[in-house]
């Protein structure tokens, strides 16, 4: 279950990671485009800008042409290269005035007072018809009243639309390149809003990661600890079949294991104590006495742990297997204070407890025919043979 | 969601909104105030006042618009200085009832440091930045040159006057008389005078578009003409036999021109000065059935005018532009906020209408601006 958790988790982790790469690629892609959408927007801004201020100023130098045109006609120093010029400039007006129009995107402002510029240069226009004919003629003083009351008025009125014109132009181009910055800005804060949200949404999935991680580890090291406590568990209960719970030495299980491997393999020599008449000690003390008792005696049995090996293999019967350096003399003088030993007298509970001992011991050569059974039964046998005779003996089995 | 994830949101919320109000804040310029102040509440204001707001639209200022009911408030008119100055009007766009009444209220203005400006009149305080309005004088002289033109330069004339003493009357019947008659004059045109601010001298005065920035266009240079005073060689045929003064009344406008036609029988021409007088005298000449025999040349367009016209009745009239006093008076009071320069007078130019031009579309702009005709 905890397996599935995690892999779920990972597979979400993964997930985010990937939509988050996928939202950086579009916020990279995305900002491109605002990018370049303002660049040209700005671009075709400015451009259509200096396209009108280029065109009304140019529409000014005309005007500024005819003017001292009109000025030479009233002065009276014309000619028809003069007339000439103001045709010219007049009909160079009207292709910039279709220049202008046609270049279209102009604002309704915008329109108005171009439209008001072309009015004032029809009626500028139409004077200029009028008068240039009589104006060289007329006379220096009426001529110069002409020019100065009726002419020059007009003039400057067309300029100052003109001038009107371009400036609105420019604020308005100033205004949608504004608007275009601003539309830019409020990208970017959108573009900055949304990394930040990826930001926050890796940092709680990497947050999540880590945490899925720490609880993997932890887990690890409860299964290491239930490893271990189940390995000593299993020890305990192998312990507890091949050991005497109560005397803690190894029991008759454990015993025949050791038997299986030296049976028909090597010679050795066993022996196997019992207490004698052991079963009026617990009758006389009761049962935990003789329990005491029993470990009693196999606590003094541990001065021979160097010689033997110990086993309880029944609650009052101890066999020692001994070990293999010692010669049958040596064997037999062991096993004869082995016996001493456990008949020793002993206190307990302020009891003074002595029991005989009775032993039988043998010299166990590979036969090839031997089992753990007959030699057990064999020294069962011999034991209970000198029991019968009487006990506190030590029988050799030949 | 998390009180942690909660925070992290707000905090990029707050962010955009952050900087969002620093974009905002950016397209957030302060609009100069200005106050522009006419006569009255006469139609006549109407195109003046759609030229203001024009002018304030274009260039987004705080564009004012206000006038005393009649032209009879001189009081209210001064007051409303007051209460614009008050309001923290930043220039003065006015177009005075006196010449010499509002003087020191707008000394006061101009003190303040607030520019003034003068429209259709001027006033004789100094201080004025400067006068954008008709040349009297010259439409007087316009007027006369037409009505010459069309009795080739022979022939009686009859005036009717508004006033014997207002200043547009007199400069009005003194730009035609001189005309006329050939008398000595000033130079009547636009003063051109060199702008109070010492515009430099280099300044090219006859191309609006090339002068420095907020200088204002000056009027071209008359045409070798070094002489203060120029003498009108006049017509020699023409002669002017009477003035009648109207009141700028229609009624008495009328009468006049039935009296003068009757005390002259040989009148060719008959000039009037203003508005009321010129509908007095179609009147008249349409009811006398004169309409062939006698020349009419008036002042100021009026609703009717084209029909008096294509009739033959009205053979010319002088229109100004109040459209480009309104517009020009806001365009140069800006560029005075600003601190720059502009001319310290502007000729807003007098028109002829006549039967020829009555249906090109200049005129048609200028008399009907705002379009007010075709709605």
């Amino acid at each position: 279950m905890a397996s599935k958790q995690m892999s779920g988790e990972s597979s979400r982790i993964k997930r985010i990671f990937t939509i988050a790469g996928i939202v950086f690629l579009l916020i990279m892609a995305f900002n491109m485009v605002v990018e370049n959408l303002v660049y040209v927007r700005s671009r075709r801004v400015y451009d259509a800008n200096m396209q009108s201020v280029e065109i009304m100023s140019q529409m000014n130098d005309r005007l500024s042409s005819i003017n001292e045109s009109t000025g030479m006609m009233a002065a009276g120093m014309s000619d028809q290269t003069t007339l000439d010029s103001i045709d010219q400039d007049l009909a160079a007006i009207d292709t910039l005035k279709d220049a202008f129009l046609e270049a279209g995107g102009h604002s309704d402002m915008e329109l108005r007072r171009f439209n008001q510029a072309s009015y004032a240069i029809q009626g500028y226009r139409r004077k200029i018809n009028e008068v240039r004919d009589t104006l060289p003629t007329a006379g220096y003083e009426r001529a110069r009243s002409i020019y100065m009351q009726e002419l020059a008025p007009l003039k400057v009125c067309a300029a100052e639309m003109l001038d009107a014109t371009a400036e609105i132009n420019t604020r308005t181009a100033k205004e949608n390149v504004h608007s275009s910055t601003l539309m830019h800005g409020v990208a970017q804060l959108v573009l900055m809003l949304i990394t930040v949200l990826t930001l926050a949404a890796l940092a709680i999935a990497a947050r999540h990661q880590l945490r899925a991680v720490e609880e993997i580890e932890a887990k690890k090291a409860e299964l290491r600890e239930a490893e271990h406590k189940i390995g000593r568990s299993m020890q305990k209960v192998e312990d507890a079949a091949y050991t005497n719970i109560l005397t803690g030495l190894p029991n008759r299980y454990a015993l025949e294991m050791m038997l299986e491997d030296l049976m028909n393999n090597v010679q050795f020599h066993a022996a196997v104590f019992d207490i004698d008449n052991f079963r009026s000690i617990n009758d006389t003390y009761g049962l935990e006495f003789g329990d005491r008792y029993l470990i009693d005696v196999a606590e003094r049995l541990g001065e021979f742990a160097e010689v033997a090996d110990i086993y309880n293999i029944s609650g009052n019967e101890f066999f020692l297997l001994f070990h293999d350096d010692l010669t049958d003399m040596e064997v037999q003088q062991t096993a004869e204070q082995v016996r001493q030993t456990m008949g020793a007298p002993t206190m307990i509970d302020g009891i003074v407890i002595q029991q005989t001992v009775s032993g039988a011991l043998s010299h166990v050569l590979p036969s090839g025919t031997m089992d753990t059974n007959t030699l057990l039964m064999k020294l069962d046998s011999a034991l209970h043979a000198a029991k019968r005779d009487g006990g506190d003996r030590l029988s050799i089995v030949r | 969601m998390r009180p942690h994830r909660r925070a992290l949101l707000a905090g990029a919320m707050a962010l955009t909104m952050l900087a969002a109000a620093g974009c905002a804040a950016q397209t957030q310029t302060p609009q100069s105030k200005i106050y522009v102040i006419c006569k009255s509440m006469d139609p006549y204001w109407d195109t003046t006042k759609a030229g203001a707001n024009e002018a304030g639209e274009e260039m987004a200022l705080d564009v004012t618009y206000i006038a005393p009911q009649s032209e009879d408030e001189l009081d209210r008119q001064i007051q409303m200085i007051d209460e614009a100055l008050a309001d923290g009007a930043q220039a003065l766009v006015i177009a005075p009832l006196d010449t010499d009444a509002l003087n020191d209220t707008l000394a006061r203005a101009v003190d303040a440091g607030v520019p003034v400006l003068t429209i259709d009149s001027d006033v004789s305080f100094e201080g004025r930045s400067t006068c954008i309005s008709t040349q009297n004088l010259s439409a007087g002289a316009i007027a006369a040159r037409a009505a010459a033109n069309f009795v080739d330069g022979s022939g009686e004339v009859g005036i009717i006057c508004h006033k014997a003493n207002a200043q547009t009357a007199i400069e009005r019947k003194g730009g035609f008389v001189d005309e006329i008659e050939g008398s000595s004059q000033k130079a009547d045109t636009p003063k051109n005078d060199p702008p109070k601010n010492d515009v430099p001298d280099d300044v090219p005065s006859d191309v609006p578009g090339d002068t420095p920035d907020g200088e204002a266009p000056a009027v071209p240079e008359a045409p070798a003409a070094p002489a203060e005073e120029t003498q009108s060689s006049g017509y020699p045929g023409m002669k002017i036999v009477e003035t009648k003064y109207c009141e700028g009344n229609i009624e008495l406008s009328k009468a006049g021109t039935i009296q003068l036609l009757s005390e002259h029988p040989d009148l060719k021409v008959i000039y009037a000065t203003n508005q009321p007088g010129t509908v007095g005298a179609c009147q008249a000449i349409d009811e006398l059935g004169r309409a062939d025999d006698i020349t009419l040349v008036g002042f100021d367009y009026f609703d009717g005018a084209d029909a008096y016209i294509q009739s033959g009745v009205l053979d010319a009239v002088i229109a100004q532009n109040p459209y480009n006093m309104g517009y020009l008076g806001v365009r140069y009071a800006k560029r005075l906020i600003d601190g720059e320069t502009v001319a310290a007078s502007v000729d807003t130019g007098a028109t002829l209408i006549t039967a020829d031009n009555l249906q090109d579309a200049d005129i048609r702009w200028l008399v009907d601006p705002t379009g007010k005709a075709g709605k």
